[in-house]
């Protein structure tokens, strides 16, 4: 290997007659001028020159000719010559060194720039791309700590040096992004991601949209040594069953936000009667009341204020409910605008939210419980439902923390101990949108992102979007994983918003499943990264066609069993057969049913459709 | 613009000579009957499998050999040559070596390259004769220029030979691929020529030439007594005779008795679908091979080619030594001043 061309400061070619070259390799230049400079491989070619391409000026060869060379000892794909582009990874004050030799590297020598942490005090995420020569120096530790996989052939070795996240440095460089289209695997690396956080038992809160992330069902074909089990260090809550909003801990902004995100838009008239009704410390049945009361008043206004002039000549049981009201017109009728409609349309929207479960005075409980007890919490719910708790949980755990450490840094009586947390979320582009489209949990979310590594609270969003996710939090994110990403507008943001030369840039509408560029602020630099095989699986792993002939197969094989004992089975008989036949199945069987199977079991070829003068016979093949 | 049109004419006038000279040919049929009484057969070349072509090798190599030679710089004697002579083999030597390659420089720039010239000239004096010029210094030049051509040649002659003599003492190929004719390699190479030829015999190597283009008249001279076949061809040349006379993978082999050259067996070729034919030249010792070899020429021969074997072509690229290469090389090495007070030529300061 030898630098060819011309060089720069900062790039130069390499060529080689006979090994080719890896993308993203990292080679070291013998150029003692410049004490031997290190080099990745951004870009690699291969041609041979006694196959140029084909064109009316040179036809391709014939196969014929060439085999009769090859008898003679002479073969035309030996001819190749492999050519890459280097990029140093210091520049340099003067060009490389035309001529210089080039060498892989001895581990050792690249082990500072390969590995921050070792994988018993990091996240090992997967494989450095490229390093499969420089790992054959590998420290045990370092060995078969990541698999990898592969859709044809399954489960394969490590074939380079892992690639371990130093999370431990996200006090200085917080939270993570991953970006990556459907099929990129984004869910994959997110999957790796959340493992390897719970191996090292960070407590963390994740919300899942897509109903894919737990961690019971191990990944299929994994050698013994490599399994784990996850199945203690994360909890499962539903949302609005296992967790809800308490009520109590809501200010009137809150509501809302809540609503709006709830129920897509509500109008200033609502938004005034919301703010203006609500006490602090009101219960939902206290708030509710109130607006259920006011309402009541505003229709019978007159009536209520007749009565309310003379109440000694009320009953005694009417007095009360009359007082109320008339004190509640009092105070509120001018603030609401005096129009009973405005408040049943909030609380239309406040009753719905209650019978979908969000308001139960279960809380946050559960999620602090596991947080203690440094587990993963899973929150389960339909999209919009997670936006709406997203909002919450979050504030109240980071605000649980915020105290917790202020209070420690101020000298005041220490709070209740409450961990450092990370918090987890696909779709992020629906939590923290970009511009003026407004979700509850934004707001939190925007303060968590700027200041959350002061409190050690930290984000990890994933998105396909990333076009669409609030720019400030975009800046925050200072490691970002990108997978393969197709659309312009996309590839755009990423470009700015990291490292990645134009090069990789290029590089990403055609990135394979799996495979991720790391871009970290604390490696300083970006990294090809094949994502590792994941120890467990999401529940709808399998193909939903697949599961469907599956299914039915189980189904058919079941019912031939019940019948293969009653043949031959006459078809004008077929009554008669029924009720052993489903008791064998374990189901009730229709005349129906049986008669459309035995007909598919003869054109398959199971049994002999027999014409007999009472009609069709079935038989034994 | 006048000017194009007139020369268009002129063009078309030619065209319809051309033409019409052409219809008298005589038929395809004909032509191939007379050229079978007098000149040999016509044989059918297949292509070898790879048994065959095994069979014929004994796992031995081939080799290909061909040279280069360029000049840099203007009019003599403010000129380089650069010669490069190259064989290469199919297989590998003990050392993993499969190329023997000599370069050389030439130029009257040079003490001693002028001295040779000088030398040359004397040797050669009758040859060289110029017509006299009022300038004594310029009939000399002239003289000299004249006899720097003739060196150039020779020493690329005998280059090629030297880099095929090496190959065979390090590759023991089976076969030896000359680019061009025996002729040239003899007229120029004198006894380095014999001495290859003897090493061939000795070490059982075949020796070929691969003439891409035939320049002779040798065939014409045959068909005279039937001087009708002739008719219709404006010179008669061997090139011209052949040219789609000869179906692809067709060969024309020549008598062994009644030989077409005298020092060496000719065989005309036709290797791929251009209806251009080619000549192979093998030693008269080893003309009984000629079947065989034909038969491998063909097999390594791409359908759509000019109708050179691949090899060859191979090596033929490979020695060639681009313009690019070549401006790089001498003004990398050259200082600026050398260039431009001796070597670079004035027209290519041309602005157009």
């Amino acid at each position: 290997m030898q630098i060819v061309g011309q060089t720069t400061q900062l790039e130069a070619w390499v060529a080689s007659r006979t090994r080719p070259f890896s993308i993203n390799e990292i080679l070291i230049i013998e150029d003692s001028g410049h004490r031997d400079p290190k080099a990745e491989v951004v870009e690699t070619r291969t041609f041979n020159r006694y196959i140029p391409l084909a064109s009316e000026q040179h036809n391709l060869v014939d196969d014929s000719v060439l085999r009769g060379l090859r008898q003679v000892g002479f073969d035309i794909e030996d001819e190749e010559i492999h050519l890459a582009k280097l990029r140093l990874l210091e520049e340099l004050a003067t060009p490389v060194r035309v001529g210089s030799r080039v060498r892989v590297p001895q581990f050792s020598e690249v082990e500072s720039l390969l590995i921050k942490r070792r994988p018993k005090d990091g996240l090992t995420l997967g494989v450095i791309q490229g390093t499969r020569e420089v790992a054959e120096g590998m420290p045990p530790d370092l060995q078969d700590v990541a698999l990898l996989f592969d859709k044809e052939d399954g489960v394969q070795r490590q074939d380079g040096v892992p690639f371990v996240f130093d999370y431990r440095s996200m006090d200085q460089y917080p939270h993570i992004g991953i970006f990556g289209g459907s099929g990129s695997g984004k869910s994959f690396g997110t999957r790796v991601l959340l493992e390897e956080i719970m191996k090292q038992r960070v407590p963390a809160v994740v919300f899942d949209p897509h109903f894919e992330m737990t961690f019971d069902n191990e990944f299929p074909g994994l050698p013994d040594h490599y399994r784990e089990s996850y199945k203690k260090k994360f909890v499962l809550l539903v949302a609005g069953t296992d967790i809800g909003i308490d009520f109590v801990d809501l200010t009137a902004d809150d509501i809302v936000s809540l609503l709006r995100a709830s129920s897509g838009s509500i109008t200033d008239a609502m938004e005034t009667a919301i703010k203006s009704m609500h006490k602090k410390g009101d219960s939902y049945l206290s708030y509710s009341t109130r607006m259920a009361n006011l309402a009541e008043a505003l229709d019978n206004e007159a009536e209520i204020r007749e009565q309310a002039r003379d109440l000694a000549m009320l009953p005694v049981d009417e007095r009360e409910r009359v007082h109320t009201l008339s004190k509640l017109l009092k105070e509120y009728k001018d603030k609401v605008g005096g129009f009973s409609g405005t408040l049943r349309s909030v609380m239309r929207r406040m009753y719905r939210l209650e019978m979908e479960g969000v308001f139960t005075n279960a809380g946050t409980k559960l999620v602090e419980e596991a947080f203690m007890k440094r587990q993963l919490v899973v929150i389960r719910g339909s999209m919009y439902f997670l936006n709406v708790f997203a909002f919450y949980v979050v504030r109240k755990l980071y605000r649980k923390r915020r105290e917790y450490r202020d209070s420690i840094q101020k000298g005041r009586p220490i709070e209740e101990a409450f961990p450092p947390f990370v918090i987890i979320t696909d779709e992020a582009h629906n939590f923290a949108p970009k511009g003026d489209i407004p979700a509850p949990a934004k707001g939190v979310l925007k303060e968590i992102a700027q200041e959350g590594r002061k409190y050690g609270v930290f984000l990890v969003f994933a998105t396909q979007r990333p076009a669409l996710l609030d720019d400030t939090i975009t800046a925050q994110l200072s490691t970002k994983m990108v997978f393969r990403t197709v659309r312009s507008v996309d590839i755009a943001v990423i470009k700015e918003e990291t490292d990645i030369t134009p090069e990789e840039a290029n590089r990403l509408p055609y990135l394979s499943s799996g495979t991720a560029f790391i871009s970290s602020a604390i490696t300083g630099r970006t990294t090809s990264v094949r994502i590792r095989v994941s120890k467990t699986t999401s529940p709808h792993f399998k193909n939903p066609f697949e599961e469907l002939e599956e299914a039915f197969a189980e189904q058919d094989s079941k019912l031939w069993e019940a019948l293969e004992g009653q043949l031959p089975i006459d078809a004008f008989n077929l009554n008669a057969y029924l009720t052993e036949i489903g008791r064998k199945v374990g189901r009730p069987v229709t005349y129906d049913e049986l008669e459309h199977a035995l007909d598919d079991f003869a054109d398959q070829g199971k049994l002999v459709r027999e014409d007999t003068p009472f009609g069709s016979r079935y038989k034994k093949v | 613009m006048s000017g194009l049109f007139t020369l268009a004419e002129q063009l078309q006038g030619l065209n319809r000579t051309l033409d019409t000279r052409r219809q008298e040919l005589v038929p395809r049929s004909k032509l191939r009957a007379g050229l079978e009484t007098y000149v040999g057969e016509f044989r059918k070349a297949r292509r070898l499998d790879e048994t065959a072509t095994q069979r014929l090798f004994q796992g031995r190599s081939l080799v290909g050999v061909d040279g280069s030679v360029n000049q840099f710089g203007g009019n003599y004697p403010y000129t380089i040559q650069l010669f490069k002579a190259l064989a290469k083999s199919t297989q590998r030597d003990k050392h993993n070596e499969s190329d023997v390659e000599i370069v050389s420089l030439f130029s009257p720039l040079i003490g001693d390259d002028h001295r040779a010239v000088r030398r040359f000239m004397e040797e050669k004096r009758e040859e060289l004769r110029v017509a006299p010029q009022e300038d004594r210094e310029l009939e000399r030049d002239l003289a000299e220029s004249t006899a720097y051509g003739m060196l150039i040649e020779q020493r690329m002659v005998e280059m090629e030979i030297d880099v095929a003599m090496d190959a065979i003492r390090r590759f023991d190929p089976y076969l030896v691929m000359m680019d061009g004719g025996f002729s040239r390699l003899k007229g120029k190479g004198g006894e380095k020529w014999d001495e290859l030829a003897d090493l061939a015999e000795l070490k059982g190597t075949i020796l070929v030439g691969v003439i891409e283009e035939v320049g002779s008249y040798r065939l014409k001279s045959r068909l005279l007594p039937e001087e009708h076949l002739l008719e219709g061809f404006i010179r008669g040349h061997d090139r011209e005779i052949l040219f789609g006379t000869l179906d692809e993978g067709e060969w024309l082999k020549t008598s062994l008795e009644n030989p077409i050259k005298n020092d060496f067996y000719t065989v005309f070729t036709r290797l791929a679908d251009q209806p251009q034919a080619g000549a192979c030249d093998f030693l008269r010792s080893q003309a009984e091979h000629a079947d065989d070899i034909i038969d491998f020429l063909y097999t390594i021969t791409p359908h759509k080619s000019r109708g050179i074997p691949l090899w060859l072509d191979l090596v033929d690229a490979e020695a060639r030594l681009t313009k690019k290469q070549i401006d790089l090389i001498v003004r990398s090495n050259l200082d600026l001043a050398h260039i431009e007070t001796f070597l670079r030529p004035q027209r290519e300061r041309r602005d157009f």
